[in-house]
């Protein structure tokens, strides 16, 4: 038997039994990984990742700190998968390890002087204006003309400056509800509070926010 | 919800009327509201607005790793990471094992302000000492307190009567070397200790074990295990077959059953077996239990096509079942694989086709 045929077989081995990895369910897979098997752990990896980084993206709004907080959300899970009893929502568990990790990316975040959201000019806060404000980001959306476009960016920027200005819970808070879809409930497991506690974090959320875009004329 | 909205309050109705956490009925409600108040219409589409113009903003996020490049990159130094820190759980572990300076310095920090882990650390070296000794002794053949006044050496047999009025105190197996039996020691108790000697293959040992086996009312699950553990090389023997089907289908501890069926791995040229694997597939309420029934039906299947016995239409019916109604979703994929695997050998023969898998 050839070289070649040798490494065709084993090629054909080892994707076999990574399909048949790919077919276990969450329990089996966490099982054997924690059994030390790492291809179940990396098979379990897959099968989350895309949404983990998608959720660190939104918060983070930065590549480069949301590769740093992936690996070391997925570490984490790593070492203390051995403590993940089977009788909770691995999902939930994952989310809430993610979750803690963006918040200290946050909280580390706000200590630095060179990151801190540039102050918003502040003006009168009328209903008037809050309106205008909105339906130039509509407006955004409808046009297409470079002008527009300039104006469209700017207008993100504000929304982005007035989101820096939350603390970092109140941003996760915002952020899972409006750009993940989860409900309260769910987020509230991942942060290990209660759906009373997270809507109320989600109301001084919006009122922040409003108030800071509300003055953008 | 109340029955009608105070102006007041609306804003809190909007914020969750926006972030789409109302039911339908609440839903309505605001939106009945807002079209009677223009002051709170306002303050609704004012919320509607802002959550669009947010939620507008994450869609770019799904724009900076569109190529699926940066999810690539997290993939492969994740990989590396876990390589590192794989390497570095194995290397100080054995350093930190052999370093004496460190377990002194470790042992010292911690007992020296915490008097209760003192007697704690006390008590558990305590007892390592005893259970060290006491090995020790076992292994010199000093007299010891309990050992036991007269040793049976496959000589005088024991009979259930016997038995009956006995109690096992441990089994101890030695590991096998070179394929040569292990050897066994079973220590009893009546009215004076009894310590029966041999290899697993003496009849009085097989007897004794197989007595514990049967009797699940009697003996605790740790001494079922071991005389399991003792037999499991031993299932060729018709007797104990027969014991071991007994305890996987009608012990009342399923990881005995779970031992049994193992032990019985092997074994599915004898119709009494298979019957046993597919009664534990269908009826067993533990999981681990019917993964381990489906496996081994799977392995006498699998391990020669003429010396498995073949299954009839009830068997087949059971694992039908179990491929589309099982709970458990790898039992319903050994299930399927069981099934295909009788197709493929009759399919010739029958022209039965091969069943569909079961969806996840």
């Amino acid at each position: 038997m050839s070289c070649e045929s040798i490494s065709v077989q084993g090629l054909a081995a080892s994707s076999g039994g990574i399909q048949a990895l790919a077919e276990l369910d969450d329990q089996h897979l966490i099982a054997r990984a924690q059994a030390g098997e790492r291809a179940a752990f990396e098979t379990l990896v897959h099968r989350y990742d895309r949404d983990v980084l998608r959720l660190i993206l939104n918060v983070l709004r930065s590549p480069e700190e949301a590769r740093d907080v992936y690996q070391d959300a997925f570490l984490k899970i790593y070492r203390n998968l051995h403590r993940f009893r089977l009788e909770s929502s691995f999902y939930t568990w994952i989310y809430r390890i993610v979750t803690n990790a963006c918040l200290d990316h946050l909280r580390k975040r706000r200590c630095r002087p060179e990151d801190q959201a540039p102050e918003v000019a502040i003006g009168s806060r009328d209903e008037g204006q809050a309106v205008d404000f909105f339906d130039r980001q509509q407006e955004r959306r409808v046009e297409g003309n470079p002008e527009q476009r300039v104006l469209g960016e700017e207008i993100g920027q504000h929304i982005e400056t007035a989101l820096a200005s939350l603390s970092p819970r109140e941003r996760m808070i915002f952020e899972m509800k409006h750009h993940e879809g989860l409900k309260l409930r769910v987020i509230g497991e991942a942060l290990g509070t209660s759906e009373e506690t997270v809507k109320n974090s989600l109301f001084r959320a919006t009122r922040k926010l409003r108030a800071q875009l509300q003055g953008i004329r | 919800m109340p029955e009608r909205f105070n102006c007041g309050d609306f804003e809190s109705w909007a914020v969750l009327y926006a972030a789409g956490e109302l039911g339908e009925t609440e839903r309505a409600a605001v939106e009945a509201h807002a079209r009677e108040c223009a002051t709170c219409a306002a303050v609704l589409r004012r919320e509607v607005k802002m959550c669009d113009a947010v939620a507008e903003r994450g869609v770019a996020a799904e724009e900076i790793d569109r190529s699926g490049l940066l999810l690539s990159r997290c993939r492969s130094e994740l990989a590396e990471a876990l390589d590192d820190a794989e390497k570095r759980t194995a290397r100080p572990g054995w350093r930190g094992m052999l370093s004496a300076q460190r377990w002194c310095a470790g042992f010292g920090r911690a007992l020296a302000f915490h008097p209760g882990w003192s007697a704690a650390a006390l008590l558990i070296l305590g007892a390592f000492g005893g259970l060290g000794a006491r090995a020790w002794y076992r292994e010199t053949s000093l007299p010891l307190p309990g050992k036991p006044l007269m040793t049976v050496s496959a000589a005088p047999r024991i009979s259930d009567q016997d038995l009956e009025t006995m109690g096992v105190q441990g089994i101890r197996l030695e590991p096998e070397n070179d394929g040569i039996a292990p050897n066994v020691e079973v220590q009893m108790f009546s009215n004076r200790p009894i310590l029966v000697q041999g290899s697993a293959d003496d009849a009085e040992i097989r007897h004794v074990l197989t007595y514990v086996i049967a009797h699940p009312q009697r003996f605790d699950p740790a001494m079922r295990l071991d005389s399991i553990d003792v037999l499991r090389t031993r299932a060729d023997d018709p007797q104990v077959r027969g014991v071991l089907c007994q305890a996987a289908r009608s012990d009342h501890n399923p990881a005995v059953r779970l031992k049994a069926l193992e032990a019985l791995d092997g074994s599915g040229n004898d119709p009494d077996v298979l019957q046993t694997m597919l009664g534990a597939l269908a009826a067993d309420d533990n999981s681990g239990v019917r993964v381990e029934a489906v496996n081994a039906l799977l392995a006498a299947l699998g391990a020669s096509d003429a010396a498995a016995a073949p299954l009839d239409a009830g068997a087949l019916g059971v694992l039908r079942d179990r491929m589309q109604n099982d709970p458990n979703h790898y039992i319903r994929l050994r299930s399927a694989t069981v099934l295909e695997r009788l197709a493929s050998q009759e399919i010739g023969a029958t022209g039965t086709p091969t069943p569909s898998r079961p969806q996840p």
